[in-house]
């Protein structure tokens, strides 16, 4: 056993005290993301991925239907850039109130920001569905629309002569909109929360008009039998007015550890960088198991060979070195990206979320599966000349498939993929989400099912 | 004297085009505790065949040796762990320094911690590389290299060492050095040596005991005095006479009128170069002297072989002849029984061929 740890140490010695090794192993793929992440994602809009439940009822106000829940959902759907029916828009603006100050109110929303969010909204029927969702990070929070929203909003209800006099009757049962999101997208929830006050701040903001106007015609009964009178639409400034109650967001965050969240160019830099890394990862593992064939060449071999020690120590000490070659770059990789990535951000950024121990079990899976390639395609090749052929073709083919130069294939063919699989489990927890286990099943499985016949054939070919 | 080495039986057998091709054929042998056994043999004589399953490189087909009573079959790891192997080729790591080499291999053997770092010390100090250890091996000459070669195969202090044509390849002060090294690896750590090489006066001054094989067989045995008296006590004259034509009743009259002369024959040498760059000396490769004296843009060589007892004492006579002949006699080698005679006696053709 002391002898095969040592042929792997003196592997890693040898590859990472070679220069050009490292440039090719570590350099390049660091460079390759930085690029990727720079043309997709620097600089470039946030993207927070929304989801919303929206269970709102609509209500009826002077004979019309009104859903003030759809009116959300486009607002939020409109800053994500997409082609919203304009009329909801300006409908929702004749709706708010032409006497509050829109000054003071675009001072509570994050109007500067919006041109720079990238708002992909994803609608679910059942809350649980967009919880879980949410918890395994695929969105940053979900907004939960109750379903008596537009009733609680519906300034018809506000305006019905019962409710005048008995003003906030209604709020024994407040329209609260519920945020539920995930730790690990603070940021992106954050904004969430301040777009949504900055909505139903202007709803307020009608509502306190309203409440005034009621006041002052509780006052001037005269004034009250004179409107009694008048048309409806009259009252049409006043269909901004909305329950108080709304101002109740609930912010419900998951007991997860904090962590920043991902700018588009961090995101593209972990999915990408991930995706490189293996790849460039696979190129190492098939140059260190040919290594073997080096040392027949050198002599070195025959003298191990000659050596007190089992054969089998030879070929398992140099796949103990290259699964911790691949380990070491893998790692090395990562350091590195996080090194671009908050560069590029100016401060320091932990793009791979912190969630260590999945961290680890993952980038040993990636590295059993990265060797069982490299060994599999040793084993199938005649000798080092054929796999040297063998070998890029082979893993530039798993890169295409598993999404590293930034193609997005049909998820049932990237599946085929390590990287797919590796670069998933990466992306997942730079998100916050552990629901790991498959991607770590499925490349150990992968690995060992590779690594057998790999080292099977190898053996074979190497008369060991 | 106890046998370190004992080969029985020992055959290897390659399949090659669906034929059955057999390298070596059942070979027995002894080699000595404490003595320098050199193994003699041409190209494909199944020379590192049988040294590569002495050393547990390769399967024997049939039979078996044993090393310090450890049979390389049934207890390979015991017989490796008394053996050295210092290859003919630099088998070391480039990359890595003179000291790492010696630790990785140490390591290889089981020898670790301070009893390794003591043991690389000495090997360094042996091979006189002590200042230059930690320098990468591949800024090293070739003489360097090969010492670094050779302090690897001694690390784990074999009983036994098997050098491989160490001084294949380098200057003549080194190769000296290579040689002082095995005679001290016998007499000073009581180590026995199994060398091979093509050289026969390497193998002749070095040899406590020589074995020549040839197609897969040891066709002699012995010290260098028990084998050359197998081919009698004849010295071998080698008269250089140029592009001179030689009548047949020249090498008559040396038979007949000198005394002591067995036989006398005429050979054309063809004179190759041994480097492209060498205007001489100039290897013969066709007649069995090894040696002529060539004139610029001559590629062919005249030569008489005569073969007398008291050679020195018969060569006034032969030289007197040729001259009566008209013959002019160029060079003059004297030629005493070796190894290369006794290879030619046994096989009739050259070491070399």
């Amino acid at each position: 056993m002391y002898q095969i740890l040592t042929i792997a140490r003196r592997d890693l010695y040898t590859t990472f005290t070679d220069r050009n090794l490292i440039l090719i192993m570590i350099a390049t793929p660091l460079l390759l993301s930085t690029i990727i992440g720079l043309a997709f994602g620097g600089g470039g809009a946030r993207q927070i991925n929304l989801a919303i439940v929206n269970h709102d009822q609509p209500t009826e106000l002077g004979g019309e239907e009104f859903n003030y829940g759809d009116q959300l959902v486009t607002v939020f759907r409109s800053i994500g850039g997409e082609d919203v029916d304009i009329a909801v828009n300006d409908e929702f603006q004749d709706n708010t109130c032409p006497l509050s100050n829109d000054e003071q109110s675009a001072g509570n929303t994050p109007q500067g920001a919006l041109f720079d969010l990238d708002m992909r909204v994803t609608e679910y029927d059942s809350v649980d569905l967009a919880r879980e969702a949410v918890e395994k990070g695929e969105h940053a929070a979900v907004l939960i629309i109750p379903e008596n929203f537009s009733q609680m909003m519906s300034a018809g209800q506000a305006f019905s002569l019962d409710n005048i006099l008995g003003v906030g009757s209604s709020s024994d049962e407040p329209a609260e909109l519920e945020l539920y999101a995930n730790s690990g997208s603070t940021i992106s929830a954050g904004i969430v929360k301040s777009i949504l006050e900055g909505v139903t701040n202007r709803m307020s903001a009608g509502n306190i008009v309203i409440q005034s106007t009621i006041e002052n015609l509780i006052a001037n009964p005269q004034l009250l039998r004179e409107m009694q009178g008048a048309d409806i639409d009259e009252f049409s400034a006043f269909a901004c007015a909305f329950d108080g109650t709304i101002t109740s967001i609930h912010l419900d965050n998951q007991p997860l550890d904090t962590v920043q969240e991902a700018s588009a160019f961090v995101q593209i830099v972990v999915s990408i960088g991930s995706a490189q890394a293996a790849f460039f990862a696979m190129f190492t593992a098939v140059q260190s198991i040919l290594y073997i064939y080096e040392e027949k060449k050198q002599g070195t071999f025959d003298r191990l060979t000659v050596a007190p020690i089992p054969r089998w120590y030879l070929l398992a000490g140099n796949l103990v070195g290259t699964i911790a070659t691949v380990i070491f770059q893998l790692l090395l990789l990562m350091v590195g990206l996080t090194a671009v990535a908050s560069l590029v951000e100016g401060e320091l950024v932990i793009i791979w979320g912190t969630n260590f121990l999945h961290l680890i079990l993952v980038v040993i899976a990636l590295s059993l599966s990265v060797s069982g390639v490299g060994i599999f395609i040793a084993g199938i090749a005649k000798d080092s000349q054929q796999a040297q052929i063998v070998s890029p073709i082979v893993n530039i083919l798993v890169a295409f498939l598993g999404g590293a130069f930034g193609i997005q294939l049909p998820q049932s063919l990237r599946q085929f993929s390590l990287i797919y699989w590796g670069s998933e489990a990466f992306d997942k927890l730079a998100r916050g989400n552990t629901y790991v286990g498959i991607n770590i099943i499925v490349l150990m499985l992968l690995g060992v099912v590779l690594f057998s016949i790999g080292t099977w054939l190898f053996s074979r070919r190497i008369e060991i | 004297m106890t046998n370190m080495v004992e080969v029985r039986g020992l055959a290897k057998t390659y399949k090659s085009n669906g034929k059955e091709i057999q390298a070596v054929k059942g070979i027995d042998l002894d080699i000595r505790q404490g003595e320098i056994f050199s193994l003699l043999g041409p190209n494909g004589a199944g020379k590192t065949t049988t040294i590569s399953m002495i050393s547990g490189l390769i399967a024997p087909s049939k039979g078996d040796a044993t090393i310090g009573g450890h049979s390389i079959t049934h207890k390979p790891l015991d017989a490796k762990r008394l053996l050295g192997v210092i290859p003919q080729e630099i088998a070391l790591y480039l990359h890595l320094s003179a000291r790492q080499n010696l630790e990785f291999f140490g390591k290889m053997y089981g020898i670790r911690g301070k009893e390794l770092s003591t043991r690389v010390d000495e090997v360094l100090e042996f091979i006189d590389l002590k200042d230059r250890q930690n320098d990468k091996v591949d800024s090293f000459s070739g003489g360097m290299k090969r010492r670094v070669n050779i302090g690897v195969g001694l690390l784990h202090r074999p009983q036994l060492v098997y050098m491989d044509e160490p001084t294949v390849g380098i200057d003549p002060q080194n190769r000296r050095r290579i040689l002082d090294t095995v005679f001290r690896l016998r007499d000073e750590y009581g180590m026995t040596v199994l060398y091979t090489t093509h050289l026969m006066e390497e193998a002749q001054e070095l040899s406590d005991r020589v074995g020549i094989i040839d197609h897969g067989e040891i066709i002699a045995l012995g010290t260098v005095g028990e084998l050359t008296e197998q081919v009698g006590e004849e010295d071998r004259l080698i008269f250089s006479i140029g592009t001179q034509t030689l009548q047949e009743s020249v090498l008559r009259r040396i038979e007949n009128e000198v005394d002591g002369v067995g036989s006398a024959r005429y050979d054309i040498a063809e004179l190759v170069k041994e480097s492209p760059e060498a205007d001489e000396p100039v290897i013969d490769k066709r007649s069995t002297s090894s040696v002529a004296v060539v004139r610029a843009g001559q590629t062919r060589e005249g030569l008489i072989t005569v073969m007398a007892k008291r050679g020195r004492k018969a060569l006034p006579d032969i030289i007197r002849i040729a001259n009566e002949s008209g013959v002019d006699i160029l060079s003059v080698e004297v030629r005493e029984p070796d190894l290369e005679a006794v290879f030619l006696h046994l096989t009739g053709r050259a070491l070399r061929d």
